[in-house]
């Protein structure tokens, strides 16, 4: 356990970009929010002006406001997951390529670190730590965001403190944990697949990562006409959102004074829906297969053959 | 003394190409073991079978153990050096003592700081910004303070200057080296190690070809240098190979007669580097 831990640190030395993507990110949401709210001087949304927004707005509950300031937090953090896929995809295919290209391999192999310890350590890293720190990211952004925007509409006499209201943000923090666990799970073939091939291939696992599927998928439509693998391309890596979230409209629609309140993201949480469905667990099946064959590469390839 | 490898047959092959013809060899605790043969030779496959790195037919143990299986067990005890260039680039000094601290239980990481000391390496710095010898000294602080049983060398000192290559040597024989340790070691640079060797094998075409201690050399090999008219009577002698250097003829002598050949001109004992280009073949180290 302890040399498992090491080996998560010691990921977490070499791919700083864990954590400098989302904090770069975050950083560029909040100067670009910051800029606009200083240099606008009025609101409307959908055209309409401050006063009819604070019209609807005395119209609202609190459960209302909750809702939508749910909802907003939530689409704060779909950027963070974005780039995450990205993160994702350019340190899985270097994870145990790096190693090999630079020879480095055959140092740590003369230490008491096994493959399947090595191998797990970095999908901790890529399936878990990046996925948090991911969320980690987006909900200090997230804070700093409704911070500017309660400064900006406080003098304009709509939004008090509701945003602020703990059980808002405790439910953001479920959901954000929430979006972390089950983009593990629903990303396990993913990361597993990236693993495996930069255990594997001779060179460009960028390239063989992202057009091998490809070929797949043509070979398949070819020789079944059928898209199996091309419908698991599109929706594995973002795909996660539709399996852990109910069906649920995330439109605010404001029409003429008539509000259609979405409901907050909390209520749209569905575990149980994403715990049963086989396309987790199959996907989980085939993630393990890939990791499993990634740890055996990297346990019997010979590095100066 | 304990033997601590132990190789029987040991084959491998990589498609058409035998990196490992049967080779069978020992190593005994306690010693310093030179594997020498020239490129292709088999070298480096045979200390990945015996790193457990990659696996071959025959048998083998080392420490007890079937290297390739047990791997994870035998890395506590067998440290590695593959040459000078594995260690990251990116790694910190700092980062490279506390990962070695972390996984590995026979560290010790005060000895290996006091060899930092000595050394220019600052614990700040990353690998990209040392030197090759620098950082063939880090690697060699790192691996001198684990209290290994088998210390394995690659052509440790490969691309190395003469001073890095040398300090190399001395560190390892005047701060590691004991009757506790055994390493076996391969390189090209066979005159540098002659000294410190106590055991040599030559392996040729995978197979080996010659494994004798150091000390058995003088009684076994003979290396004679004849006038031009002792030349043909030496011959009859049945010498292992024979050159031609300033004018007089070299021969070298596998179990012969001394005092026969003390007759016929200057005997002296050869070099390892006289030995292995009479023994091997496909010499071209």
């Amino acid at each position: 356990m302890n040399r498992y831990l090491w080996a998560v640190r010691r990921e977490l030395w070499e791919a700083r970009m864990t954590w400098i993507a989302p904090v770069a990110l975050g950083g560029i949401i909040v100067l670009a929010v910051l800029f606009a709210a200083l240099v606008t001087r009025s609101i409307s949304i959908q055209g309409l002006d401050a006063d009819k927004l604070a019209e609807i707005h005395e119209k609202m509950t609190p459960e209302n406001i909750a809702a939508i300031v749910s909802v907003v937090l939530g689409v704060i953090t779909v950027p963070f997951f974005g780039l995450l896929t990205l993160v994702q995809l350019f340190y899985g295919v270097d994870a145990l390529y790096g190693e090999r290209r630079d020879r480095s391999v055959l140092f740590w192999k003369s230490l008491p670190v096994s493959d399947a310890t090595t191998v797990l350590s970095k999908l901790t890293v890529v399936g878990l730590i990046m996925p948090a720190a991911a969320a980690a990211a987006a909900l200090v952004t997230q804070f700093l965001l409704i911070a500017i925007v309660s400064a900006k509409a406080a003098p304009l006499g709509f939004l008090h403190s509701q945003q602020w209201m703990p059980a808002i943000w405790g439910g953001n923090v479920v959901v954000l944990l929430y979006a972390v666990l089950t983009s593990a799970i629903w990303s396990l073939p993913v990361l597993g697949w990236y693993l495996l091939v930069s255990a594997r291939v001779p060179r460009s696992p960028l390239l063989y990562a992202t057009v091998l599927p490809l070929l797949a998928a043509l070979a398949e439509y070819i020789a079944l006409h059928s898209n199996v693998v091309w419908r698991q391309i599109i929706v594995r890596p973002v795909g996660f959102v539709a399996h852990a979230f109910g069906p649920s409209s995330f439109n605010i629609v404001i029409e003429k004074g008539h509000l259609e309140i979405p409901r907050s993201l909390f209520d749209t949480m569905r575990p149980l829906e994403f715990l049963s469905s086989p396309q987790v667990w199959i996907g989980v099946a085939v993630g393990a297969v890939f990791v499993w064959g990634a740890i055996w590469v990297r346990r019997t390839r010979d590095e100066a053959a | 003394m304990a033997t601590l490898i132990e190789a029987q047959g040991l084959t491998k092959r990589f498609g058409a190409t035998t990196a490992l013809d049967g080779a069978s060899f020992k190593v005994e605790s306690g010693r310093i073991v030179g594997l020498i043969g020239p490129n292709g030779a088999g070298k480096t496959t045979a200390l990945k079978a015996v790193l457990g790195l990659a696996r071959c037919d025959g048998s083998l143990r080392v420490l007890g153990l079937d290297p390739f299986h047990d791997r994870d067990r035998l890395t506590e005890q067998v440290s590695f050096i593959a040459d000078v260039a594995v260690l990251p680039r990116w790694l910190k000094v700092s980062q490279a003592v506390a990962f070695v601290e972390g996984v590995h239980p026979r560290f010790r990481p005060d000895r290996c700081r006091a060899f930092l000391e000595r050394t220019t390496i600052k614990s700040t710095s990353r690998v990209r910004e040392l030197s090759k010898g620098m950082i063939t000294q880090l690697h060699l602080a790192l691996v001198m303070a684990i209290d290994a049983k088998l210390l394995v060398l690659d052509e440790p000192t490969l691309g190395l200057d003469i001073l890095s290559r040398k300090r190399f040597y001395d560190s390892l024989l005047s701060d590691y080296m004991d009757e506790e340790r055994t390493i076996l070691v391969t390189t090209h640079q066979v005159e540098e190690i002659e000294h410190i060797l106590t055991d040599l094998i030559f392996i040729d075409r995978g197979r080996i070809v010659l494994d004798l201690p150091m000390d058995a050399i003088p009684e076994r090999f003979a290396q004679l240098y004849a006038t031009p008219d002792r030349a043909e009577a030496a011959r009859a002698l049945k010498p292992l190979s024979e050159r031609q250097l300033l004018g007089r003829h070299v021969f070298l002598y596998e179990n012969a007669d001394q005092k026969a050949l003390a007759a016929l001109g200057e005997v002296r004992q050869p070099s390892i580097a006289d030995l292995f280009v009479a023994k091997v073949q496909g010499g071209d180290a």
